[in-house]
């Protein structure tokens, strides 16, 4: 019988640099992991620069279930997993900081090569992959692991007969007890927001200026403060860089700086910063008590916890690498006389022939681009382009579903909360200038670069991701009504269509 | 000293405007300075006064014109009409003609006129295109008011001179300069013959990027078949974006092309259906797009100015078929 497949992520933003070295052997390292042999058959599809991740409907059902159940079972297994993750994205992050400031125009093409391959070989691929298990099969898609933790909270809040919000609950829960680069990120910019607060001349140079005169005016008048921002700005210009950037503007956070003075908000910033992981940590010591948790099953939340802590730090990591990876990129584009986006559509295995002895096919790389499907049964992947990409997916079968009409949408709460607004659909960067305060947000899945969007949203929807999801965790930060895993709301409404979004029981209605 | 008529570019320069017109100074100024430019001479403005004297024009274009009713367009088109029958009517003087058409032959056989081996095309071809010689040429955009004929081959060679010379004439000129106030002012125009180049690729350089106006960034258009699809626009380019500071690449827009004008066998053009395979194709590669844009850097730094540049790629080999300032940065 034939397979049908399904899209289980649709990427806005992915290349061949990024997705090949993690899926040229993807079914081997999760085997390797302990992670069955469920995952060797994968299907990316290319489309412009978005690309569809796609399984075996039936393998991939079979294959998280084992996963959830071999978890449940041996909690030991996915805390090994989570501190391997750790490693190999610090690892990566650490190799890719010592490359940041380097000079490539100064590397032989071997030598190019050699800190390509690093890079994307070994430090990408291993820090990618290890977090395949748990940060995304266990959880993914089908909300697997998150749904048994929900149900277990359910029967603890039932048996303990306490009035206590369920998702509320979860959300304290499951939120990271330690920092990650976003924490620290606003931890050191409100230091400096306060130096400025301080300074009422630096303060008012702030508040008059445009954003993008104020690093010249205080170069002048405050030349130790302008250096504080600088090197601030070049610390984390990455942050928000995903997979192909770009990164932060320059007057980037003179323009937050400003927003902080005008609103007056900077002391309740502060005030929530400097409690914010004691109280996390508190929140979670009352509720396991109250609810009497026994330790087995604090180690689970526990587990979950540091799945969402991991899932934004290892894309963290993946971003700066990214980030430094493309200056890599540029310099072999220069080189090759090529664009960073065709240089982008290398298979790694061809890299050595086009920085060696300069053969590569420039149409093929374009091809790729626009429209090409990669096939990887666990050995190197076979790629497909033009006709011979549209010729292998009409061979296959995916599931299909009348979404004409569908009023109501399912998913899953991550912050509840209700409220009626206009639906704005942002996928890309491109998309944030479309979006009013007050809307709603609706993604296939959020990301960093969307979190200026996400800050003005009355609620977020998004189609995949469960609790430990991008979405879900910002939300929680910003306390914003938000659905997530609806799987099809993307498709099923449009922009300004107006909805209700009931967070309390997960529900969107298209009004 | 006995009167020029004609000059090949290699002995005209920018400040020849008043004698080859705009178009065959730039022409004549990129040949003394080693850009590529298909071979070709200009035969220059006192040629047409010559004309003129010679004949009976002298005095019947002056009249056709005081007839003129400015107010009234058909009274301009017939004037326009009328002038264009009386030139080619008339008869180029025999030393005139012989020169032209000499110099025609040289184009092919006389070394001085690059003796290299030219490209695979057939049979001998020129463009033939009218060169204001107006003052203000450059400001009221003169060039597009005059004419260009492709694919013009010995036989037409000289009705298409006159065809240049009455370009002069055509309504918009003449009301042109009625507006202008230029009505009694004398006006010549020179003419450019130069080698065809049957080009494979062709297409627009903007030296400075005329949307963003980057001062870093040129943009270059290319497209198969001959350049004339793109200027009228009856094709989308691919278009590349380079940064002049490093020769890095920075955008590729690939425009798939279904149609390509070409020459065709005889005279005059033709669309053509591309290549199945080749229409999804990107027109240069990376190594050609640098080559070009460091001949266009070139010839912006020769001029002082941002320019917009027509070129061709044919056997191997890019071509600069005009370059002129661009006006609207």
């Amino acid at each position: 019988m034939k397979k049908t497949w399904f899209v289980a992520e649709s990427i806005p933003t992915m290349n061949y640099t990024v997705m090949l070295p993690v899926f040229a052997e993807y079914g081997r390292f999760i085997a390797r992991q302990g992670g069955g042999d469920y995952f060797n058959e994968v299907i990316w599809i290319f489309r412009d620069s978005n690309a569809d991740l796609c399984y075996a409907r039936e393998d991939f059902e079979t294959g998280i279930n084992f996963l959830l159940k071999k978890a449940l079972k041996n909690p030991a297994w996915p805390e090994k997993l989570n501190q391997s993750i750790f490693q190999y994205a610090k690892d990566y992050f650490n190799f890719a900081k010592k490359l940041e400031n380097k000079d490539f125009s100064k590397s032989s093409n071997s030598q190019l090569l050699k800190i390509y391959w690093r890079l994307v070989m070994n430090y990408q691929r291993k820090s990618h992959n290890s977090g395949q298990i748990t940060t995304w099969l266990i959880d993914a898609e089908k909300n697997l692991f998150s749904n048994h933790l929900l149900n277990l909270l359910k029967e603890k809040i039932d048996a303990s007969r306490q009035k206590v919000n369920l998702a509320e609950t979860f959300a304290w829960l499951t939120t990271p007890n330690r920092p990650g680069f976003l924490d620290r990120e606003s931890r050191e910019f409100l230091k400096i927001a306060g130096i400025f607060n301080r300074d009422k001349m630096a303060k008012k140079i702030v508040l008059v200026n445009e954003p993008a005169r104020i690093s010249s005016v205080l170069k002048l008048k405050r030349p130790k403060l302008e250096d504080l921002m600088r090197r601030h700005y070049k610390k984390y210009l990455w942050i928000y860089y995903t997979y192909q950037g770009p990164v932060l503007e320059p007057d980037y956070f003179y323009e937050i700086l400003r927003g902080i003075f005008k609103t007056g908000d900077l002391k309740k910033f502060q005030v929530q910063r400097a409690g914010r992981f004691k109280e996390i940590k508190k929140q979670r010591a009352d509720l396991f008590k109250k609810l009497k948790f026994s330790r087995a099953e604090i180690r689970f939340f526990d587990i979950a916890a540091d799945i969402v802590y991991l899932k934004a730090f290892r894309k963290d990591c993946m971003y700066f690498g990214s980030y430094v990876t493309d200056k890599v990129s540029k310099e072999i584009a220069r080189r090759l006389n090529l664009t960073l986006k065709q240089v982008r559509y290398f298979a790694y295995w061809e890299m050595k022939d086009a920085l060696l002895k300069n053969k590569f096919k420039v149409d093929v790389l374009n091809q790729r681009y626009k429209f090409s499907v990669v096939y990887t049964d666990s050995f190197r992947p076979k790629i497909y382009t033009g006709k011979a990409a549209q010729k292998f997916l009409n061979n296959l079968r995916f599931e299909k579903q009348d979404l004409t009409e569908i009023k109501e949408l399912k998913g899953l709460t991550a912050y509840p909360g209700k409220v009626k607004g206009i639906v704005k659909i942002i996928e890309t960067a491109d998309d944030l200038k479309k979006m009013n305060q007050g809307d709603i947000l609706l993604s296939e899945t959020t990301y960093p670069a969307l979190v200026p969007a996400m800050k003005k949203a009355a609620a977020i929807v998004t189609n995949v991701g469960g609790l430990t999801c991008h979405a879900a965790i910002v939300a929680r930060e910003l306390k914003i009504p938000c659905v997530i895993g609806t799987k099809i709301a993307t498709r099923v409404l449009k922009d300004g269509d107006k909805v209700e979004v009931d967070a309390n029981e997960g529900w969107v209605r298209k009004l | 000293m006995p009167q020029t008529f004609i000059l090949p570019f290699s002995k005209i320069s920018k400040r020849d405007v008043k004698l080859a017109g705009g178009k065959g100074a730039s022409l004549g100024e990129m040949t003394q300075n080693k850009i590529p430019v298909p071979p070709g001479f200009v035969i220059l403005a006192g040629a047409f006064d010559r004309f003129l004297a010679e004949t009976d024009l002298k005095a019947d274009i002056p009249t056709q014109l005081k007839k003129v009713n400015y107010k009234d367009i058909n009274s301009v088109e017939k004037a326009s009409k009328t002038i264009h029958d009386l030139i080619h009517d008339e008869r180029m003087p025999k030393d005139l003609q012989l020169l032209i058409l000499g110099e025609f032959k040289d184009l092919w056989s006389n070394p001085a006129y690059a003796p290299r081996k030219l490209w695979a095309s057939a049979g001998k071809f020129v463009a033939v295109r009218s060169s204001a010689t107006a003052e203000d040429s450059s400001t009221a955009s003169w060039a597009g008011e005059l004419e260009t004929y492709l694919n013009t081959t010995e036989k037409n060679l000289l009705g298409r001179v006159k065809d240049c010379w009455s370009s002069l004439f055509t309504p918009r000129a003449i009301f042109y300069r009625f507006e202008k106030g230029l009505r009694n002012s004398k006006v010549s125009v020179a003419v450019v013959i130069q080698q065809m180049v049957d080009s494979e690729i062709s297409g627009i350089t903007f030296t400075v990027h005329p949307v963003t106006k980057n001062k870093n960034q040129m943009i270059i258009e290319a497209g198969f078949g001959l350049g004339e699809a793109i200027v009228s626009g009856q094709i989308t380019p691919d278009s590349y974006v380079v940064d002049k500071r490093d020769f890095s690449i920075i955008d590729i827009n690939i425009a798939e092309q279904k149609k390509m004008l070409v020459k065709k066998p005889g005279s005059g053009n033709v669309w053509k259906d591309v290549h199945c395979r080749r229409k999804e194709c990107q027109k240069l590669n990376g190594q050609q797009i640098i080559a070009l844009a460091k001949l266009c850097l070139q010839i912006e730094k020769h001029y002082g100015k941002p320019q917009d540049i027509e070129w061709a790629f044919a056997g191997g080999k890019f071509y600069i078929t005009q370059s002129r300032p661009i006006t609207t940065l």
